[in-house]
């Protein structure tokens, strides 16, 4: 198998699934999964460790329609799979502000699929849990910052699986074997060499600015990233999301850093990239432009959490808030994924957070679904992949700023600090 | 050019080869996007109108037309926001990509299989896709593979 053109080759337990043996609901989802296999040039199927489907995100009927007509097909999942946001936060009800039908619609959705047997885990950050995928371990992930993560920071092997298709895998256990499933699809297509001064490295947005720079201009290719000497998870993670948001990018290098990338020949093929790109300060100072629909004005709110905060990012948080209050007119409220609260709520840090006025949200994100009403103001996040989205969404103007400046603002109730420090 | 002599240039009739993800065929205006679409985010499913404020045709409805754009980029939901605007019937009459697509195939081949609507899909190169402009009128054929474009 190459994964080149050529006919897909099924196995006799594919055949077996897709002739209605395990019910028709694994029928749909093989003639999708194969449908899709085709289109990906692949000539054959293997099997998948594990699988995170994000089409437990509430759209419309056909959200539904589909888990539902699975689910009472008989479909069940074969493999491990975690859940991603949904379209409403189970856990804090009293928050929803848009159409009751719209909130027991999404719970309906996330009930379908964990009645398929989805661990109820509604986060867009499945990394932080454990156990998590491995090396070289194929498995089925949707989310664009989730499968970014998974190639580029686990070194585990996914394609860039969207919705329809990861709880088709799932039930299946199967996936096309090809791209960034095999060798050769994994290696650099565009190299991205990145020259700025170390006071740009260290500032809070650099990584969420150069993601948002390299995913357009490099759109689905495989960067390979030189001149970024270190990076925590985080802000890879940081990094990740911005690309496939701006671009889909679901898989980068950054030479001497990510497991696949010891050096620049190892991670390009021998004719080397298809081009090459050049990253400076104009470039990241143009990203956080024009990610600011509006800089000036009132701040209303202020946004953290795109993707879920980590364990770590709250600690930073807590030690940015060193013990002050936020301001009741700029409420800072922070999505994660509800076991990171829960240990949270466990280690006493959850309580000292809620004191210092931060708001939590869980299970789902604020710029996807009507949590925050209407709101009257700035929205400023840390986040690049908030800021491309929240406009449209939210229909609001969004700064960016790095989480010392995010804070700062919050307890002060109006913008300070230098938001590219 | 010699004097008293006319040449008429004719256009030549459009006829362009590709790839073909989904059978079908549709006869439609093209709506040309000059760049990627986040459709989560950026298209409506209620009125099949585009609502991304940075996206170069801002504003254009894709409804019944043969959309042409190089990719979908951003979220995996923009499967089910395209799926969604097939079954609000505000969706394209064919899809022509200047990539192998997957996730704006998973939502027409969804679309197909719960509602049975049909959205011919195909691939060409990307300066074939230049030829595609706006406004143009074309028939799209998609069969077994392979996709016939003519104009």
């Amino acid at each position: 198998m190459s994964g080149s053109a050529g006919a897909l080759q099924l196995d006799d337990r594919d055949r077996a699934m897709l002739a209605g043996e395990r019910g028709p609901g694994v029928a749909l989802a093989m003639r999708v999964l194969t449908t899709i296999a085709r289109v990906m040039g692949a000539t054959g199927l293997i099997d998948i460790a594990g699988a995170h489907v994000d089409g437990c995100f509430y759209v419309g009927d056909v959200s539904i329609d589909f888990a539902e007509t699975l689910r009472d097909g008989g479909a069940r999942v074969v493999v491990p799979t975690t859940t991603n946001s949904g379209s409403v936060d189970l856990l804090h009800r009293e928050r929803w502000r848009g159409p009751v039908e719209y909130a027991d619609n999404a719970a309906r959705l996330m009930a379908a699929y964990a009645d398929m047997g989805c661990a109820p885990t509604w986060t867009c950050a499945p990394y932080v849990l454990r156990p998590r995928p491995g090396l070289s371990e194929h498995v089925a992930w949707g989310e664009s910052n989730a499968i970014v993560f998974a190639n580029s920071v686990l070194g585990a092997r996914t394609q860039r699986y969207g919705d329809f298709v990861e709880i088709s895998a799932a039930v299946t256990g199967r996936a096309p074997y090809a791209g960034l499933h095999t060798d050769e699809g994994r290696l650099g297509e565009v190299r991205v060499r990145v020259d700025v001064p170390d006071r740009w490295l260290n500032s809070e947005v650099f990584f969420s600015l150069l993601g948002h720079v390299v995913g357009r201009r490099v759109g689905g290719r495989i960067p390979v990233i030189t001149g970024v000497p270190a990076a925590t998870e985080d802000q890879l993670k940081a990094l990740g999301s911005a690309a496939a948001s701006t671009g889909s990018v679901a898989m980068f290098h950054v030479v001497g850093v990510t497991p696949e990338a010891p050096d620049l020949a190892s991670c390009l093929p021998t004719a080397g990239p298809q081009y090459t790109v050049d990253v400076g300060v104009e470039d990241l100072r143009g990203a956080w432009q024009q990610l600011g629909s509006g800089q000036r004005g009132d701040l209303a709110l202020v946004c953290l959490g795109t993707p879920h905060f980590s364990p770590a990012e709250f600690t930073l948080l807590e030690h940015a808030l060193a013990g002050r209050r936020v301001h009741e007119q700029t409420p800072l409220m922070v999505s994660t994924g509800r076991r990171t609260w829960a240990d949270l709520e466990a280690s006493g840090a959850a309580q000292r957070l809620t004191t210092a006025g931060v708001q939590v949200v869980t299970d789902t994100c604020m710029y996807a679904t009507p949590i925050l009403g209407r709101v009257d103001g700035l929205v400023m996040t840390n986040s690049a992949k908030f800021a491309w989205y929240a406009p449209a969404n939210l229909h609001t103007d969004v700064v960016l700023a790095g989480l010392t400046a995010c804070v700062e603002s919050a307890v002060a109730g109006r913008p300070v600090g230098d938001p590219l420090a | 050019m010699p004097a008293g002599r006319w040449v008429i240039h004719l256009p030549e009739p459009l006829l362009l080869h590709g790839r073909g993800l989904i059978d079908g065929t549709a006869r439609a205006d093209v709506l040309h996007l000059d760049e990627p679409l986040n459709v989560w985010g950026g298209l409506d499913p209620t009125t099949g109108t585009i609502v991304h404020r940075l996206h170069p045709q801002y504003g254009r409805c894709v409804t019944g037309t043969v959309l042409v754009l190089p990719e979908t980029r951003g979220s995996g939901t923009n499967a089910q926001v395209v799926a969604q605007a097939m079954a609000n019937g505000v969706g394209p009459a064919a899809v022509v990509l200047g990539r192998p697509d997957t996730v704006v195939v998973a939502g027409l081949v969804v679309g197909r299989e719960l509602y049975g609507h049909v959205c011919p899909t195909a691939v060409l190169t990307l300066d074939a896709l230049d030829a595609l402009h706006s406004g143009l009128h074309v028939r799209v054929e998609v069969n077994r593979g392979l996709a016939t474009i003519t104009g």
